[in-house]
Formats: structure tokens, sequence, C-alpha cells
């Protein structure tokens, strides 16, 4: 049920000095009680409207915003002060941003960064704002709130980082919730929880926004949806409606992309074992002396030719085991092996040159590639451990062909990656990684950053690839959409251990464990 | 012909990024380079000359910045004094990021014994201010150029010297360096290739700022009269010199200090902006 109009926008136009107009007159309403979703692909100003509504929209440069209306809560925000947005912010409108990490500050407990919130409201006693602060992160899905508020932010996960954002952004309360992308770095099952949460301060009154490109967020929470393109609201209807039936080219684009292809179609069969890794183990200390142990006995073969999909909630170890994959860290019990020979077990000085036939593809390309280099360089070195490296005058051209082959143009490379969109990059991290020709690829969550449309192209990128050099890949992934597309097998992981593994397809028409149901409820498969 | 294009545009591209008081430090910075290594261009007297029927002459056209008190020219001895001044600030510097680049890459890269070794000494030389530092080294080495060179110098080593184990950790534990290992590249290449030039690159900005730092203490120390000695054209050793004039012959004290002033502003603006364009 809706209730009062709490935010009602007409003809927003926000402009930068340099960028120039990026909204072209959106209208917005919101009322108590609803869920309005904008969705749109990247660069639609979605990001610049979320900060808008809370009187943020310059982020640091001048921003030049005009409406026809603007009032929050009834009164005129146009009119608006610095100072008055200030006081409305966490009091009348909170803000949960994407970035996590940016947004917390890593010297100050979670607790602390929580009752930040309260305290600008008015001055609560510290019992009274120490029992708010515990219920907004229990109310979060945070386990253990009383612990995770004395913890800092480096001492917790991503997915809980996310939930301490949303635990400040709601603690007071405040009518008006606008939440930017809240899910989009979270695996499945934590971002259903966030999503849940959504939903129910909605149930309870708030209004909320929810900008995301996820449109399974949309179908799960939102009320209304207003599909945003190019700064202009393209088309807006009830969710169920307007999914089901988009009426514009765009919103229908947005929706097949949702929709991820089901299986990598035709591959060449699997080949003998390449990788092979038995009884691994792995555990790291944690500061109070005990120690954790994040891989526990895993039994992992992976053939040539083939594609294993590695799915788990955040922590389940999914990433220390692809590490330990690659060698860029050593088991404490059992090992891998590369072509039947020892891998692990090697010192790093015999292992370098067989390092080319196995490549990752990390989930942050920017944070792997030296900020001084262009993608030209980039390539040359990557070429230079290929088992036949090409001779310098030919290098150029095995780095086009090596960019032609994950569909880049040419010319990508003289930038630098910092400069590239997130697909751009993440396909020259793959054509970095093609460049010794391997025959293993570990892919660390390949898509994760990417939105909707972008994820798709990748993906099929990936299938093309299994398809014309037969390279096998181990696709660590916490979305069981994108493991059905790409892979044959998948093995489940859940604290440590493998606790499911099979074709995908039978593992995702009949889940056995907890773990997996959860998985595939949250895909929404 | 791309070749030269190609590099005005970087030339252009580079003025653009100093922006207007960045081009006006380096041009000021160019000034000075010109009158350390041919002063004789700007200012073609001789430095020590005297005349003493031209004592006290007041700043105007035939002595730009007034004679002193045995009628030598300021202006001629303020160009000369570059040399001294900027020349002892930049060996100085030299020594420093020399030093510091030794201890630094060695507490950063070396084992952990070293590390700890190294950052204890840095430590107890950190807690002294770097003046202080260098006076008490001035006392062991004794008074005079080369003394002062070795001051300030080995005064400033600790400051870099943090930097650099700082900067050469966060690098040698960067993403980068680990996809480039990962890739098969063997240590050497990954150190020349990504590890050095990414560590040493923010020094360009550091040192330029230093090098302003490092002439004011210079010219403290002769100031002091531990540094160059009269009749030497220093500016610390001139504005000494004035200093007994002050109240009758203000030019002998505003011209070698502004020029303390302009050479330590110029240098540091210009360190700045060659740090935000490097970032």
């Amino acid at each position: 049920m809706t209730g009062d109009t709490v935010l009602d926008i007409a003809g927003l136009r926000v402009g930068f000095p340099r960028g120039g107009e990026v909204l072209h007159g959106v209208d917005l309403r919101v009322a108590a009680g609803e869920c309005v979703a904008v969705v749109g692909g990247s660069g639609a100003g979605k990001s610049v409207l979320a900060r808008t509504l809370v009187g943020l929209a310059g982020e640091g440069a001048r921003a030049d915003v005009r409406a026809d209306r603007f009032t929050l809560l009834g009164r005129d925000a146009t009119a608006f002060t610095e100072r008055a947005w200030r006081a409305a912010r966490g009091r009348d409108v909170g803000l949960v941003l994407q970035d996590a990490l940016g947004s917390l500050d890593p010297l100050r407990t979670v607790g602390a960064e929580v009752a930040e919130a309260l305290q600008v409201r008015r001055s609560l006693d510290r019992a009274t704002t120490a029992d708010r602060v515990r219920a907004a992160l229990a109310d979060a899905g945070l386990d253990q709130p009383e612990v995770r508020a004395r913890q800092r932010s480096g001492d917790l996960s991503g997915g809980m980082r996310q939930r301490a954002l949303i635990a400040s952004a709601v603690v007071a309360r405040p009518p008006l919730l606008v939440a930017d992308e809240p899910t989009t770095a979270l695996d499945a099952t934590v971002a259903a929880r966030v999503l849940d949460l959504l939903a129910r301060l909605r149930d309870e009154g708030t209004a909320v926004v929810l900008v995301t490109h996820d449109l399974g967020a949309v179908a799960r929470v939102a009320d209304r949806v207003v599909v945003l393109r190019d700064g202009v609201v393209v088309e807006e209807g009830l969710t169920a409606a307007l999914l089901a039936a988009p009426r514009e080219e765009y919103t229908r684009a947005l929706v097949d992309a949702a929709r991820l292809a089901d299986g990598p179609g035709d591959v060449p069969a699997a080949g003998a074992p390449v990788l092979t890794g038995t009884g691994l183990r792995r555990t790291f200390p944690l500061p109070g002396g005990a120690r954790v142990t994040a891989v526990d006995g895993v039994d992992l073969t992976v053939h040539a030719g083939e594609a294993v999909g590695l799915v788990g909630e955040s922590g389940s170890g999914k990433t220390t085991l692809a590490r330990m994959l690659l060698a860029a860290d050593t088991p404490d019990a059992g090992q891998v092996l590369l072509d039947g020979g020892p891998w692990s077990a090697r010192p790093e000085r015999d292992r370098r040159p067989a390092r080319a036939g196995v490549r990752l593809v990390p989930q942050d390309p920017l944070g792997t590639v030296d900020p001084r280099l262009t993608v030209r360089s980039v390539l040359h070195d990557a070429l230079r451990t290929a088992p036949h490296p090409p001779a310098r005058a030919d290098r150029d051209a095995a780095a086009t062909a090596l960019l032609a082959a994950v569909h880049l143009p040419a010319d990508v490379l003289d930038r630098r990656p910092r400069t590239l969109s997130g697909g751009q990059r993440q396909r020259v991290a793959i054509a970095r990684a093609l460049a010794s020709e391997p025959r293993v690829l570990l892919l660390d969550e390949p898509v994760s950053a990417l939105d909707v449309q972008v994820q798709a192209a990748v993906l099929d990128l990936l299938v093309e690839l299994r398809r014309t050099r037969g390279v096998a890949m181990v696709l660590v992934s916490h979305d069981l959409g994108v493991v059905r597309r790409v892979c044959d097998r998948v093995l489940v992981m859940s604290g440590g251990r493998v606790v499911e593994e099979g074709p995908v397809a039978d593992v995702l028409s009949a889940p056995t464990h907890a773990v997996t149901r959860a998985l595939v409820a949250a895909r929404g498969i | 012909m791309s070749v030269t294009t190609a590099g005005t545009r970087r030339v252009g591209l580079a003025l653009r990024g100093l922006g207007v008081p960045g081009v006006l430090a380096a041009l000021a910075v160019l000034g000075m380079a010109v009158a350390v290594l041919r002063p004789g261009l700007i200012a073609p007297g001789d430095p020590n000359a005297i005349d003493p029927r031209a004592g006290f002459a007041e700043p105007g056209a035939a002595h730009w910045f007034g004679t002193d008190e045995s009628g030598r020219d300021v202006w001629t001895r303020v160009v000369h004094g570059a040399a001294a001044s900027l020349g002892i600030g930049a060996a100085a510097t030299a020594i420093g990021v020399g030093a510091g680049l030794v201890l630094g890459l060695a507490a950063g890269l070396g084992p952990r014994w070293l590390d700890a070794a190294v950052s204890r000494v840095l430590e107890v030389l950190f807690a002294l201010p770097t003046l202080v530092l260098a006076l008490l080294l001035v006392a062991v080495l004794g008074a005079g150029v080369e003394a002062s060179v070795i001051a300030v110098g080995a005064a400033t080593a600790p400051g870099y010297a943090r930097m650099l184990r700082a900067r050469v950790r966060s690098v040698a534990t960067s993403g980068y360096v680990e996809a480039a290992r990962m890739e098969g590249h063997g240590p050497v290449r990954v150190l020349l290739r990504h590890v050095l030039p990414n560590t040493l690159w923010p020094l360009v900005s550091v040192a330029t700022l230093g090098v302003g730092q490092a002439v004011v203490w210079v010219c403290a120390l002769s100031f002091l009269g531990l540094g160059t000695l009269p009749p030497a054209p220093e500016w610390g050793a001139m504005l000494n010199a004035g200093r007994v004039y002050i109240e009758s012959a203000w030019w002998l004290t505003v011209f070698p200090g502004l020029a303390i002033t302009v050479t330590a502003a110029a240098l540091t603006v210009l360190g700045r902006r060659v740090g935000q364009v490097a970032a």
C-alpha cells in the first residue's frame, strides 16, 4: 500500500560545466511505502539522478541543477542551501552507495560510522544510540551485530560492508531511502538478503528509490520501474507489466541481456586432465592467534577444453582455491598437478616457464596492470612469455590479433587501461591472458563488476573462446546464471568444502544442498 | 613527421598540466638555472669588484639592487650567489636522495632483519629536527661549503628513505606486480619494469620540493657563518653581512632574502604541480 508523496520531481535537468547536461528533464514521483526502480545501462545518468536526490549532484564539482518541481516531504528542495541539504541527509533521506569500502572510514569502528547518522539528528544518550546501532546492523542482516559494531571496515567482507552501509543509511529511519546499485558487489544470497531488507523497509512505510542495472533485483522489490536512457525517461510502468512486455527497443535489450542464454552450446569434447588438485587445504592466521580454514580438503580435476564453474557465497573459499590452482598460493596440505607433473610443489623458478599454460583473468583488471603502461605494452609483455614469442617486429600485429579475438578495435593499443570502460578493461584482461596460448584460464568473478548488457557480451566471448580455441576454464562466480551460460560442470563450495558437484543442468534442476538451493533461488532460475 | 607533432603535443599537454602558476614557477626555475650555469649572461660584472666611492648606493638605474658597504653591486652578487646557494641545495638534495634510495630500497626490499635495523636508525634520526641534525653534522665536520652540503644532504636522507621504503613496499605487494610474476616474468625483469619505475617516479616531485627546502637550510647555515664564508657571494652569507645595516640600507638584506624566497616558492610550486601531473 502506498501513502503520501514523499518525493515529487518534474523536469529535472542536471548539467556539469565540463560534461554538459546529463539529465534532460526527468520526472519522478515516489510515495511512502513504494519502491521505484531506476534502471538503465552505463552512462544513462542513473547515479547522477541518485546523487541529485540527496543534494550531492556535484560530487565535488559544481553541478547545475534545475527543476520545474522538486519537492521532498512537501518542501521545495530547489531552494535548499548546502546547509539545508546537510540537515536533510540522514534525517529525511538516506543514501546507500555502491562502493562500500570507499564510503566507510577505515579508521573508525562500524558502530561509530553507523551512529553518526543518529548523532546528526539529535543527541541521544549512549545506551539508546548503541541499541539503535545494534538493531540497525541486525536489520541489515549482519550476524553478531555487537561484534560487528566494534570492528573496522577493513575487518569485514564486501557483503558485510555493504550491509553496514545500509545500516548507516536506515538507522535514523529516513522516510526516503536512495540506494545506488546496493547489490552489485554482493554475492547472490547476500544480495537477496539486502533486497529483502529494502522490501521490508518499504512495507514499513519507507519510500525507496532503487537505482540498478540488475533487472532481477527490480523484479524482486520494485513496484514501479523508470527506464532511463541518455538522461531521458524512455519508459515507465508497473514492474510486472513492463518486464513482461517492454515497449521500447532499449528496455527490451535490457530485459534480453538479463536473461542469459542457456548453456554454452556446441563445444569441443573434454580431453585429458590438465590441472588436478588433490586434498587441497589452506588456512590463514587470524589476529587472535587462531587460524581460519579457507579451503578444507578439496579435490578437483580440470580436463582439457572443459569449463568448470566454482560457485558459493563470499568467504566460501572459491578465490583461495583458484589462487592455489594458479600457484599464486601454496596449499598447506595436498598438491596441484599440471599435466600430471608437480605444480604447486615446485619452486617458483622451475614453475616460471610453465606459467604460460595457466592464466588468470582477474575480477579487477585495473588493479593488475601497471598504471604507467599502455595496452600495447601490457600485451607486448604478455606476448614475451608465450611458448613461441613473436619477433619484436611482429608483436604489434600479434597484439592487434589478440584485441581482435576479444572484439576490440586496434586503436585501443595506445590507450591506458584507466581510460577504458569496465567491459573494455575486462576484454583487455582476457586478451592479455590469451597471449601465451594458455590451456587453462582461471576466471575470478570476471563479470561481477559489469552491467548486464556488457556482462552478456563478455560471457558470449568466453563461450566463443571455448569453441574456437578449446581453452579450458575455471570460472569462479557467485552467480549461477553466469556459470550456466559458460560451464559444463559446477562445484558448489561452502565453508571451504565442495558440498555438491555435477553437470550444470543436473545441479541446477535438482539441487540437493541447502547452499545450492539458496543460490538457485537467489538467481531465480 | 609524426614524431615532431607528437612531441609538440606532449609539450603542449605538459604545459596545460602545469597551469599558469606551474609555468611561472618553471620560468623562474629556468632563470635560476641560467644564473647558476652562466651568471655572466644576466650580470656581466665581477661580484667581488669593490668600489668604495659607490658604497651604499640605493637601488637605481646604475645598480638595480643597490650596492653594499664596499660598493659591490648587489644584483651581480645575488645572480652569482645562485650558483653557491642553489648549487649547494641541489648537491645536498642529490646526496639526500642518493642515501635515501640506498637505505629505503634496502629496507623495503631486503630481508626483515635489515629492514628492522635500517628502520630503527631512521627513527632515531627522524626524532631530531632536520636543521638540528645538520648543525650537529657541521659541528663534527667543521664549517665550510663541503661540510654544509654533506650536512644538509645527510640530514634530509631519513625523510627520503622513509618515503621510498613505504612506496617500494606498496608497489612490490601491488596487484600488478603479482600479475606480472604470475605471467612468468622473472624477478629482475619485474623489478626493472614495474617496481623501480613506479617507486621512483613520485620521487621527482618530492626531490624538486626538497631542493627548495635544502636551499633554505643551506642559506641558514651560511647565515650562521657555518657554510659559505664571506666574501664569496652566497645568499645566506649576504643576509648576515647586510644584517648590520638593516636600518640604513634595507636592500642589502631584502634582495638576497627575496632570492631565497622566490627560489623556494618556485621549486615548491613546480614540485607540487609535477606531483599532481604524475598522479
